[in-house]
């Protein structure tokens, strides 16, 4: 992998833009060095140098001395603000309580403008992520990595075989729109809608949905097909496969057996039934799409790529599927069997295409059937074999910035002296790019990667510091 | 060419997908290398064939759209041989009056606009060049099921270069959809959503069912993070909508979409109840109060407070439908006739102001309440912070060198404020006239008084006069006597009728003094009659602080009703004629029932009219 060093001037969208950008720079660069001058708007991941006077950009981090009138809006700011600091950080330097009571100041507003009458809590977590929606589609640095890495889609074109489905498979849909519900919770605004989508699987009123932010509040709402509207309890989750069981006070509704259910390979046409876009409202059927199973893979193939806590089994489709509020879907055989479960939203980081899967009911029976029974998910049974004494950046005497958003870039606070990483030579302000030769992004995926490595192996960090890549190699833990 | 390369590309995917999804050939698809021994189920390679000649037939109505400065453009449908075609508004809007048109048999038309629906995103455009288009077969997308195959065809991405169109296959995903306008009049109701892919281009197109009938105009997408392309969520403006409008966008105006005039909400026990309404309403005035139960509008049950707003949302304003409610267990009719849902100045202004939709750009805000979010119009593309590959695609109004607009279009083109081509109207106007006075006759020599004489509620005489000045009615009750004074609505005579003298008076005018001077006169389309099932043409005259809608038979051109409204929250004096007969060689009407409110007034049974010549 070559990191792409650009000299001034370009517009290029380089990962590091260097040199001096003058009076018109509006590169979207992931790291933006020099002097902007007076005249500085690009929205660099990370801005350095003096920004003087008059910087208003959007960065992700700032850095160096802000002088009196800086005014930027920067995820995280350091140096010395002086006097004259106004600028809305997140954390100023290492003062990251101060996060916290920024958050409760923002929270009192929320509740009103949102109309929901869920609890503090609730919205201190939704604002976390909406922190992170926001930051991030504003930085648009993020662009930078598709200059680097080029992966590969998932696009495969749809198999359509002739035969009309009309006839047999609209009353199959007929009789399975009735055992698909609509879920309403916490939630409301962009990036973050307040529904999502759930299958019934017992006569007793059981739900299967998906694991989110939509169940951060003590009243989930159930819609049935004919309208009907209840508030659901949380009989259990498991966040690991993202999958949660709420139930609802009414039997003896239609429901699918998860003992009936199906495999599916691939080849296999299926249909997917969920209230996407919430296009569906109360007595509305939810939309039907058609597709096929295009493989049937497991998510840690592509580790790194995907942002996501499940790394088992899944189906992936050929069809658009996975859209907002598709969470929890069905997903059928065109004999109406349930075969998976749609899940979230999910993009790769890589390529930035997004990922159309379902989790294969397979997957799910055995934890399904430990929560209705009360008993807890067991989380490492999805098969992700994880290292028995892995390694941590305790261990390495690695001290990252406070990891505030989804995806903090990691960035290096402190090295413990006389640590495998004092040993090896890293510093304060290093910025991980790599772990051997995996892309780290943020300081959970270096948290991640970290907990898939055995203590006792030698492991080699790639770091930016100042604008040059070095690459170090930190020695293992004696045994 | 490109036909058959995608025709190729999927004969080449179905095979291995159906060794896979077939039954008996696991064993073949084992083998890799010996594809020749893979059988294909008889039936799938028929229904094959089946769909490729439907999409062939198809096509030919398909309409590739082209703003004439070649900024812009989508798709559309030829829907009659004469040339008549839908498009979505948005898609016509840029390009202004006129349009350059490709179809699949490789030529370029010039086009017209005709008609305009803002709220309801529907424009008709007429092409030029040939008297036998191929015209797509109009379908009843009240049929649809979700599950339906069905296919989008059209420009995405302005691809169809060579103008042959893309087909998109995909299943309706659901009916009777209902999204919210976002920031502009534009409302989809009762729309079909599909999976088939509707991208940036596909706008204005047709969505065919399998058997090649449109059933939908495609104009709309559910966009979130993925950028403007298609996430397998498009929305079709349903033919069945699209239908009801057609008579009035062929009468060259600006159409707007209807209100009832009162809001609905549900009760605990899930019934759909009043919650509000205007007083000035139709509806309230044919008795319907706040708490009633609504149980039927237009024909169909109303289950929910979406229903009738989906409902409600396919209609013209102007139209009268049957509306049915509950009361304490009673069931009671009514016909209501629905009010309009913009202003006239609001639907001129969607026409020639700027839009106010948010173009590209970081975070437009425009979702709709309730979470139902992020339809925009396709017709624009780009995807989010990346270059736009079809810079070219969004339409730029004012900017470039507009071409000389062509001799056919300058022809067919007449500009008048609230409508979209004034030309057509005038010339459904003339028709009307011209078919009307064909049976009717010309009163040019007999423009003198009118005299109806007849028998009314078993045989007892009447005698009506009408003419330049006023007129009398002599009724076994008595005579009353009505002078025509500058304002109409002063004097609703007689009593009773809301004004069945001034409504006579007229009709003798228009027939008396023609188009042109009878004041105000525009063809406003078609609408139902009360009490048929079938579409009249309307001529709107405005006279004397009045308004009169003269309803014509479409068979027989013959003057089916008058409705004169006094004023705009007014019922109105209706005349039914019927009975038509051969009077001195003019068709005539035996029959004239007279309605006011809710009441009838009177059923005349006509002897005679005659018009004496012309006196001082």
């Amino acid at each position: 992998m070559k990191l792409a060093v650009h000299d001034w001037p370009c517009s290029c969208q380089t990962l590091i833009h260097r040199g001096k950008p003058g009076g018109g720079c509006g590169c979207q660069t992931l790291i933006h060095r020099g002097k902007p001058g007076g005249g500085c708007s690009c929205q660099t991941l990370i801005h350095r140098g003096e920004p003087g006077g008059g910087c208003s950009c959007q960065t992700l981090i700032h850095r160096g001395e802000p002088g009196g009138g800086c005014g930027c809006q920067t995820l995280i700011h350091r140096g010395e603000p002086g006097g004259g600091c106004s600028c809305q950080t997140l954390g100023l330097g290492a003062m990251s309580t101060l996060v916290v009571g920024m958050y409760f100041k923002e929270c009192e507003a929320w509740p009103r403008e949102r109309g929901h009458g869920t609890h503090y809590g609730t919205h201190i977590r939704m604002r976390t992520r909406y922190a992170y929606l926001k930051w991030v589609s504003t930085v648009v640095v993020f662009l930078a990595f598709f200059v680097l890495v080029s992966g590969v889609g998932y696009a495969n074109p749809a198999v359509a075989v002739g035969g009309a489905l009309r006839g047999s498979s609209t009353e199959v849909l007929a009789a399975l729109q009735p055992k698909i519900v609509k879920v309403y919770g916490a939630g409301g605004f962009r990036g973050l809608e307040a529904y999502q989508s759930g299958v019934i699987i017992s006569g007793e009123g059981h739900v299967l949905t998906a694991w989110s932010y939509v169940l951060d509040t003590d009243e989930p709402t159930v819609v049935l097909q004919d309208g009907r509207k209840f508030t659901a309890a949380l009989v259990g989750a498991d966040p690991q496969r993202e999958v949660a069981v709420l139930k609802i006070g009414v039997s003896g509704l239609p429901y699918f057996d998860l003992a009936r259910s199906a495999d599916a390979a691939g080849g296999t046409r299926v249909l997917a039934l969920s209230n996407l876009f919430g296009v569906a409202a109360g007595n509305e059927p939810v939309s039907v799409q058609h597709g096929v199973v295009s493989v049937c893979t497991r998510l840690d193939a592509r580790r790194g790529a995907f942002d996501t806590p499940y790394h088992g089994p899944v189906y992936v489709l050929d069809a658009k599927t996975n859209n907002p509020g598709a969470a929890g879907g069905a997903l059928v055989t065109l004999d109406g069997r349930l075969v998976g479960v749609l899940g979230k939203e999910l993009r790769n980081a890589r390529n930035r295409t997004w990922l159309n899967y379902a989790i294969p009911i397979d997957e799910l029976r055995g934890p399904i059937e430990r929560i209705l029974a009360g008993r807890p998910v067991d989380q490492a049974a999805s098969g992700d074999e994880k290292p028995a004494r892995p390694m941590s950046l305790g261990g390495l005497g690695l001290v990252m910035v406070p990891d505030v958003l989804e995806r903090t870039p990691p960035y290096v606070e402190m090295v413990r002296s006389d640590s495998p990483a004092a040993r090896a030579g890293l510093k304060p302000d290093d910025l991980i790019i790599l772990i051997d030769d995996r892309l780290i992004q943020s300081c959970r995926m270096l948290r991640d990667e970290l907990g898939r490595i055995e203590r006792d192996a030698a492991v080699r960090l790639s770091v930016m510091r100042g604008s040059e890549l070095m690459v170090f190699t930190l020695e293992g833990a004696k045994p | 060419m490109k036909f058959c390369t995608v025709f190729i590309s999927l004969v080449l995917l179905i095979a291995p997908g159906a060794a896979a999804g077939m039954s008996g050939s696991a064993e073949s698809a084992a083998r890799p290398g010996e594809a020749e021994v893979l059988s294909v189920d008889p039936a799938v390679l028929a229904a094959e064939r089946r769909r490729i000649e439907v999409i062939d037939r198809a096509k030919a109505a398909v309409v590739a759209v082209f703003a004439p400065t070649g900024r812009g453009g989508g798709s559309g449908v030829v829907v009659s041989p004469d040339g008549l075609a839908l498009t979505n508004f948005h898609v016509a809007k840029p390009s202004g009056q006129w349009m350059k048109c490709g179809m699949a048999d490789g030529k370029i038309y010039d086009a017209v606009l005709v008609g305009l629906d803002p709220t309801g995103d529907v424009a008709l455009i007429r092409l030029f060049g040939r008297d036998d288009f191929p015209a797509a077969t109009l379908g009843d997308s009240d049929g649809a099921r979700p599950g339906d195959w069905v296919f989008a065809m059209g420009n995405p991405f302005l691809l169809a270069t060579n103008l042959e169109p893309t087909v998109s296959y995909g299943i309706i995903s659901g009916t009777h959809r209902y999204q919210y306008p976002s920031g502009t009049l534009l409302e989809y109701t009762d729309c079909l959503q599909t999976d088939a892919a509707i991208n940036p281009g596909n706008s204005g197109g047709p969505l065919f069912d399998a058997e090649g009938r449109l059933i939908g105009i495609n104009g709309r997408c559910s966009f979130e993070k993925r950028g403007r392309v298609s996430v397998g969520v498009g929305y079709a403006i349903s033919i069945n909508q699209v239908k009801n409008f057609l008579g009035s966008l062929e009468s060259g105006r600006i159409v707007d979409h209807a209100t009832l005039g009162f809001r609905v909400g549900f009760d605990d026990a899930g019934r759909v109840l009043v919650d509000e309404m205007l007083e000035s309403s139709d509806a309230y005035r044919r008795g319907l109060r706040y708490g009633d139960e609504i149980v039927g509008f237009a024909g169909r049950p109303i289950d929910s407070p979406n229903t009738l707003k989906n409902l409600v949302g396919i209609f013209p304003k102007g139209w009268r439908l049957p509306l049915v409610y509950r009361r304490e267990g009673k069931r009671f009719d009514a016909l209501v006739r629905l009010a309009g849902l913009h202003h006239e100045s609001q639907l001129v202004d969607a026409m020639t102001g700027r839009d106010v939709r948010p173009r590209e750009g970081p975070k437009p805000p425009e979702e709709g309440p309730g979470g139902r979010r992020d339809s925009h119009d396709p017709s624009k593309p780009g995807q989010d912070g990346k270059p736009q590959p079809h810079k070219e695609l969004i339409p730029s109004p004012g900017l470039g060198d507009r071409p000389q607009v062509p001799e056919v279009i300058q022809k067919h083109y007449a500009a008048r404020r609230g409508y979209a081509n004034y030309f057509f109207n005038r010339r459904h106007q003339e028709r009307l006239w011209r078919e009307w006075t064909a049976t009717f006759g010309d009163f040019e020599d007999v423009a003198g008084t009118w005299a109806i004489a007849g028998t009314i509620g078993g045989g007892k005489p009447f005698r009506i006069e009408v003419g330049q000045r006023g007129g009398r009615i002599e009724l076994p009750a008595g005579r009353i006597e009505w002078t025509a004074g500058d304002d109409l609505a002063a004097d609703l005579a007689p009593p009773h009728t809301g004004g069945l003298l001034p409504a006579l008076y007229l009709w003798r005018r228009l027939a008396v003094a023609g188009l042109d001077r009878f004041g105000e006169v525009y063809y406003l389309g078609t609408a139902p009659l009360a009490g048929d099932d079938g579409l009249a043409d309307v001529l709107v005259g405005v006279h004397g602080g009045v308004t009169c809608w003269f309803y014509f038979d479409r068979d027989e051109s013959r003057l089916a009703a008058i409705e004169m409204f006094s004023a705009d929250d007014a019922d109105p004096c209706e005349v039914y004629f019927s009975d038509y007969r051969a009077i001195d060689g003019r068709a005539a009407p035996g029959t004239m029932e007279v309605r006011f409110g809710d009441e009838i007034y009177g059923r005349f049974t006509i002897d005679g009219i005659v018009a004496s010549p012309e006196s001082e």
